[in-house]
């Protein structure tokens, strides 16, 4: 006898009752557009165009043409590197100083987190003062240097990818930390404690104990930071708008550009373009890196 | 005392009746959903749509979008969704409007604009060059917008030069001089980047004015290739490699441009007649305004930016309401008395800011140019920051903005010239 009723079929659909509302909303503002988007980049929808008809490639034909693609594709990926790579570094580093449950490494990680609570365009606006040739961070540096200081931070076709990346890092490092945070406090002291008594070293126990052992963790950072940095595009436009040149641009910024020309369908092609990108170097990496989970 | 209490409350009450019902008379207008770019607010603006409220009882809902190349993408992305403002203001180029596909999305003004304003306000002619695919959808609330140079004029005195009479001879005579000075020849903008489309567009005024190449690109028999585009990104890589912009010029901005110009250390900046009223009052006497082509100084001009009225607006009684109120002789009297540009309507005179003074001199002198063509290049300033940065050389860059031509042109189905 069931213990909720005498019909099986509902005793096991009963808890998809509850997950139901939240998967509508997820469908309705997720899935379809993406469901959708995938449809309008088979077609020749334009802002000139009253009606809109399927093209099929046309518009990846067009795609392969596009100046630019090699360019925002070799900046999307710096970007989404060098934020996976420091934030990840960054963001480890600062949970093993913080791990300790005491007043003041609450305080400092609530310091930490902070910035990921405020919109990145207030974040961007802030950073474009501080930025400017004759901002603080200049002004601080000549101090330091007792000369007078004026590096382009926002104006180099050689570096400005990597100063917005590190902005980028700097607002979500927070983040990170709490979840390195979360996943240093489940490994259980027996295990810390022994590797003491081993004799092995800071270091030693770093690599070998605790990295195996948070390896979820680390796989779920790597990867929504990777995947995060690859579709961004807020940082971009308010600190550069793809500037200088077009050394910071990205492919969403390309792709708001299209948007903008009244493209919408060569933009849907674009975006569903982004999407197998991600797809193809979030799946792969996750794959790999789930292999290295240790279970205790 | 209780009594007292129960009389006073009714009172109160009473009273408080009368109010809401007063205040729910006054409140009864929908308010009327403006969108409105960043670069072009001023007070000016803002006086005429608190007067419209006063005159009209319709509250106005001002959402102000960022300028330059955002604007551009941000209006039309938002037609096609459902949050369509009642009021749009864009800007009057044929290229221009083409991107909010007016003949799908805007309200036609034509009739109403012959009933109203034609040959009384607005010369016919003007009103066939607003006039998209032949027909009239905006109402101008900017004035004739003139796309040149401030320059600062203590700085042209200093130096000791005159205005250049083309751009050979800015180059090759008056920036030397400008520098040697110690000032800064030129104040490019890098970074905000619409401020360089000045020197390209500037530079083929003449070739667009006196040849019939547009007309050649509309009908697909040109491309940008056969333009004097090429040349004028050529001038910038020379004028980079001289020496002749501010140091760090990949960091140049609009508000730096504005404060460069009025702070008297620069000579001149790529900007347009409506920026004229955002010149500190302190350097107002100060920053004129010119032209230069590339043999001489003939003016671009764009036509009226204006107020469009998207099909889907909630509010149409509202947006109809404000065209016939700021249509006005004393509404347009006053706006135009406190923007102080040259008005694109008859019979009202306006005291002029230096700025619109200079660039009226320049129209004036000799038949000036305006881009008519039906697809869009992007933003000419892109393409020039790339060269300016040195991501790019000249030819380089071109190519990317013909080949941007030819999508949009393929887009809206114009014949195109491919190679």
């Amino acid at each position: 006898m069931s213990r909720y009723s005498q019909n099986p079929l509902f005793d096991r659909l009963h808890p998809l009752f509850y997950a139901l509302p939240a998967i509508i909303l997820y469908s309705l503002f997720f899935l379809l557009p993406i469901l959708l988007n995938f449809g309008f980049a088979f077609t020749n929808w334009t802002v000139f165009h009253k009606t809109i008809q399927f093209v099929w490639i046309d518009n990846f034909k067009e795609l392969l043409k596009e100046l630019r693609l090699l360019l925002v594709l070799k900046n999307t990926l710096i970007f989404s590197i060098t934020v996976s790579v420091f934030q990840n570094l960054f963001g480890f580093l600062l949970a093993l100083a913080l791990q300790e449950r005491t007043k003041l490494n609450n305080f400092f990680r609530a310091v930490i987190f902070f910035p990921c609570l405020v919109s990145m365009v207030a974040w961007g606006q802030l950073f474009t003062s501080i930025l400017d040739p004759k901002g603080v961070l200049n002004a601080a540096i000549s101090a330091i240097l007792s000369g007078s200081v004026a590096v382009p931070w926002l104006g180099s076709r050689l570096f400005t990818i990597f100063v917005v990346a590190f902005v980028n890092v700097w607002v979500w490092t927070g983040f990170a930390m709490m979840i390195y945070i979360t996943s240093l406090n489940t490994i259980p002291t027996e295990i810390i404690d022994a590797a003491n008594i081993d004799g092995v070293g800071w270091l030693g126990k770093i690599r070998h104990v605790i990295i195996p052992l948070i390896m979820p963790g680390i796989t779920l950072n790597v990867i929504i930071s990777l995947v995060g940095s690859m579709k961004e595009f807020d940082v971009v436009m308010v600190l550069t708008k793809g500037g200088p040149g077009r050394s910071t641009e990205v492919f969403n910024t390309l792709i708001y550009e299209k948007i903008g020309a009244g493209l919408f369908g060569y933009a849907a092609a674009l975006n569903l373009l982004l999407i197998l990108l991600i797809a193809a170097l979030a799946f792969p990496l996750y794959s790999r890196m789930s292999k290295r989970v240790v279970d205790l | 005392m209780k009594r007292g209490i129960l009389v006073l409350l009714a009172l109160v009450l009473a009273i408080s009746a009368f109010a809401g019902g007063s205040q729910e008379k006054s409140t009864s207008k929908k308010p009327v959903k403006v969108i409105y770019c960043a670069d072009t607010m001023s007070p000016a603006v803002e006086n005429l749509f608190k007067r419209f409220t006063a005159d009209t009882g319709y509250p106005v809902d001002m959402e102000v979008l960022p300028g330059g190349n955002d604007y551009n993408t941000l209006v039309p992305a938002r037609f096609i969704s459902s949050d369509v403002p009642d009021l749009c203001f864009f800007w009057g180029s044929q290229n221009e409007q083409s991107m909010l596909n007016p003949a799908e999305n805007i309200l036609d003004l034509t009739d109403w604009l012959a009933k109203n304003v034609k040959d009384k306000l607005i010369p016919e002619s003007l009103l066939r060059a607003m006039a998209y695919a032949g027909r009239n959808y905006h109402l101008p609330v900017s004035g004739i917008v003139v796309r040149g140079f401030f320059y600062n004029k203590d700085v042209l005195q200093k130096a000791g030069v005159a205005l250049p009479k083309s751009w050979d001879d800015f180059l090759k005579n008056v920036a030397p001089k400008i520098k040697a000075a110690g000032f800064t020849p030129v104040y490019g903008m890098g970074l905000d980047r619409w401020g360089m489309d000045f020197h390209m567009e500037n530079y083929v005024a003449d070739q667009f004015a006196t040849t019939d190449i547009q007309d050649r690109l509309n009908k697909g028999q040109a491309n940008l290739y056969d333009t004097q585009f090429l040349e004028s990104l050529q001038m910038i890589k020379k004028l980079q490699d001289a020496g002749y912009f501010q140091d760090n010029v990949m960091t140049g901005t609009y508000d730096g441009a504005v404060a460069a110009i009025s702070d008297g250390t620069t000579f001149m900046t790529g900007l347009s007649s409506p920026v004229g009223g955002r010149i500190p009052a302190a350097a107002q006497d100060k920053v004129s305004a010119f032209c230069l082509s590339k043999e001489g100084n003939r003016a671009y001009i764009a036509l009226p930016q204006g107020m469009f009225v998207p099909k889907k607006a909630k509010n149409m009684d509202g947006a109809r309401a404000y065209l016939d109120w700021f249509i006005k002789p004393e509404n347009i009297a006053k706006y135009y008395g406190e923007l102080k540009v040259s008005p694109p309507y008859q019979g009202v005179k306006v005291d002029m800011n230096l700025t619109s003074a200079g660039f009226k001199s320049f129209v004036d002198a000799e038949p000036a140019m305006d881009i008519r063509l039906k697809a869009f290049y992007g933003q000419a300033g892109n393409y020039a920051a790339q060269v300016l940065s040195g991501e790019k050389t000249p030819e380089e860059a071109l190519a990317e903005m013909n080949a941007t031509y030819i999508q949009n042109a393929k887009a809206q189905g114009l014949p195109v010239k491919e190679k």
